[in-house]
């Protein structure tokens, strides 16, 4: 039985770590907190549907498209709005008021597209079963574990190992330090949105088969959002493990406590973890060129 | 003299407008039309069966006006849209009564419905609704009718089929946190436990959790011989059973009213499979000769079949238009006292006989979900649950 409910928890935690680190990865190398990061899933999950329905029922197609659309989507979000803002001077919170306006507005351009109807997946993708030991868990819920962890992992290898993941982390722990070394951060942060973007989406092609897509799906954000800030926000690290953290407290408090009050339960151990460490669990020191 | 005249005349006008509120009650009419007012949720999260009650609400007015009207009278429908928000709803009838609209058809979710019931009454108007299901909503003294069975009728049928037919004895309650799913959850514990059956676990979730995996995986491994029973709507429900089939789960899912929704289809695509509900309505022509017409009519109309929520807005305006008919009178004191006396109606949802408090009895129709299409099971007539 635990095993049951470790697994699901798991897969769900794994889904906000995707989206946990786009949050930290867009904070980190741009200083912009997108609220409307959540957004992207709902890209990913509904350019998904339109994929496997009209397209292709392959469904590894229907993930790879929604997460260059999703991508896409972030790119222009950077490119048309908030970089503008901040050439123009914009401060902290007149981007944070432009990121509020994507929240809200993505999801009704979404709803025009796509109706406000629920979208589902065929469920020949949700439905197979693999078992683990003597346990019977859902393929759907296997799948969304190796996949988060092999984009988790090829991320890290991509940060530490090519040109591009170095010169990310150099504008991500100091821009102006960066720029003076020849980086060429408007680049550089116009990519991180786009990859950002794309790691959302792929959040949401995998969510949608589990539950479905529709325009008000990128609520998960506000979860997300907390396990990025559980994690120690802007380290990617930490929004992975503040992912899976979320997601296995959400499973064992709802099974073991109460499922009625499991959003509550979740939050009270959430704020004892900020309590204890306020900055999140891997929290990162002030970025050098803010101090 | 000129100040004694504009005095007289000041009166004269006093006296019309006094005279004009006085009648209110008796017609919201303009003369050679009648105004029935629509309210429901025309957007947001009720619009599901608001816009389809509505249509039917507009269709059934199309044909009576086709027709002659009512009492030779022309109707005049007018809508209002209550975004399934409880003031918004009371708003409308405010909206209502300040123009002079005593006839209402409410196609709100009970929620909302229960907020308009004293105003209702406060405003001598009378309503009828063919969606609002919980039993609070009506009292004795009733200005609020409702033409649909209400939720210890699908909760109690639901369990009675449950224990009896299916022979299951253990249910494992997955119960929607609001008013709707708490009310059929306690009407159908009440039966399932007076037939036999205990409900071995119950996981109460909020209205828009999406992941039960852990609850399934729980409630599996703890109980394998339980069945499902979901007292949501069809989008949470259609997510339980997804989700339970994935993890291989094959047994019965039971469940009321709601999950007749195509969107239960949608969204659980074939894992709607082996599920049993208590409806109000099944789009069979077996249900009676009314029911056959209305849904060829239908048909031929909208290329499409009725819905139950289509089935019942028809009904809940020809009923209402029997007892203004009735009443040969447009005061709303004389046509409730008509209301009050239908008994065995027979419309389009079958036969509908309203109680002392505006509720209604109705058969239940236990349905089945298979290869993509419900099908009739039995007919459980009121009593023999």
């Amino acid at each position: 039985m635990y095993l049951d409910i470790f697994i699901s928890g798991l897969a769900v935690g794994c889904i906000y770590s995707l989206i946990a680190m786009s949050y930290s990865l867009i904070f980190r190398s741009s200083g912009v907190l997108n609220i409307g990061t959540g957004e992207f899933v709902m890209i990913g999950g509904l350019v998904g549907y339109s994929v496997i329905s009209s397209i292709s029922t392959n469904y590894f197609v229907s993930i790879l498209i929604g997460m260059v659309i999703a991508g896409v989507v972030g790119y222009l979000a950077n490119t048309l709005v908030f970089h503008p803002i901040q050439k123009r001077g914009g401060q902290d919170v007149h981007v944070l008021i432009a990121s509020i306006g994507i929240m809200i507005s993505l999801p009704q351009i979404g709803a025009l597209i796509w109706g406000a109807e629920p979208l589902s997946f065929p469920s020949n993708i949700s439905q197979g079963q693999v078992n683990v030991g003597a346990t019977q868990i859902s393929g759907m819920s296997f799948l969304i574990i190796v996949l988060s962890f092999v984009i988790m992992i090829a991320f890290q290898l991509f940060f530490r190992f090519t040109r591009f993941g170095q010169a990310m982390r150099a504008i991500a722990d100091d821009r102006i330090m960066s720029q003076l070394l020849g980086i060429n951060n408007h680049k550089y942060i116009a990519l991180i949105f786009l990859i950002a973007g794309g790691l959302t989406g792929v959040a949401g092609v995998l969510l949608a088969p589990i539950y479905y897509a529709s325009y008000d799906m990128g609520t998960i954000g506000i979860k997300a959002f907390a396990a990025a800030v559980v994690g120690g926000f802007g380290n990617v690290t930490g929004a992975v493990i503040g992912g899976i953290l979320l997601g296995l407290i959400e499973a064992f408090g709802g099974t073991m406590i109460s499922s009625q009050f499991r959003d509550l339960i979740l939050y009270v151990i959430l704020i004892a973890v900020m309590l204890f460490r306020p900055t999140g669990i891997l929290g990162i020191k002030q970025r050098r060129d803010t101090a | 003299m000129l100040k004694l005249k504009s005095m007289i005349a000041c009166l004269i006008i006093f006296a019309f407008v006094i005279s004009g509120c006085s009648n209110s009650s008796s017609s919201a009419s303009e003369e050679g039309s009648l105004k029935i007012g629509y309210v429901g949720g025309l957007s947001g999260a009720t619009a599901s069966f608001g816009i389809p009650t509505f249509e039917a609400v507009e269709y059934a007015i199309k044909e009576i006006n086709d027709n002659g009207g009512i009492n030779g009278k022309t109707v005049e429908l007018v809508k209002e849209d209550d975004e399934g928000n409880p003031f918004k709803g009371q708003q409308a009838i405010d909206k209502f009564a300040n123009d002079e609209i005593h006839y209402v058809i409410s196609g709100s979710s009970s929620a909302v419905a229960l907020s308009q019931v004293a105003k209702v009454k406060q405003n001598n108007m009378i309503a009828v609704s063919p969606v609002a299901s919980d039993p609070k909503v009506v009292s004795d003294d009733p200005y609020f009718f409702v033409n649909l069975a209400n939720n210890n009728q699908f909760g109690w049928s639901a369990a009675y089929y449950a224990a009896n037919e299916m022979d299951e004895k253990e249910m494992i309650a997955f119960v929607r946190d609001d008013a709707y799913g708490t009310s059929i959850l306690k009407a159908f514990k009440e039966k399932y436990e007076e037939n036999g059956g205990k409900i071995v676990k119950e996981f109460k979730y909020p209205v828009d959790a999406k992941d039960f995996n852990s609850y399934i995986s729980q409630g599996m491994s703890q109980y394998p011989n339980a069945t499902i029973f979901a007292t949501g709507y069809a989008a949470d429900t259609g997510l339980i059973a997804k989700q339970a089939r994935a993890i291989g789960y094959d047994k019965p899912i039971v469940a009321t009213n709601p999950i007749s929704n195509p969107q239960y289809l949608e969204i659980a695509g074939d894992a709607t499979n082996n599920t049993i509900l208590s409806s109000a309505y099944i789009s069979d022509v077996s249900v009676g000769e009314e029911t056959k017409k209305f849904i060829e009519t239908w048909k031929s109309e909208f290329d499409i079949e009725p819905n139950v929520y289509q089935i019942h807005g028809y009904d809940a305006v020809n009923i209402l238009k029997t007892a203004i008919e009735s009443a040969d009178s447009f005061d709303t004191e004389k046509v409730q006292q008509e209301l009050l006396k239908i008994k065995d109606y027979v419309g389009a949802s079958g036969v509908t006989s309203f109680n002392s408090d505006g509720s209604s009895t109705k058969p239940i129709y236990m349905i089945k979900w298979e290869n993509k299409e419900l099908k009739l099971e039995k007919t459980l007539e009121p009593g023999s649950y």
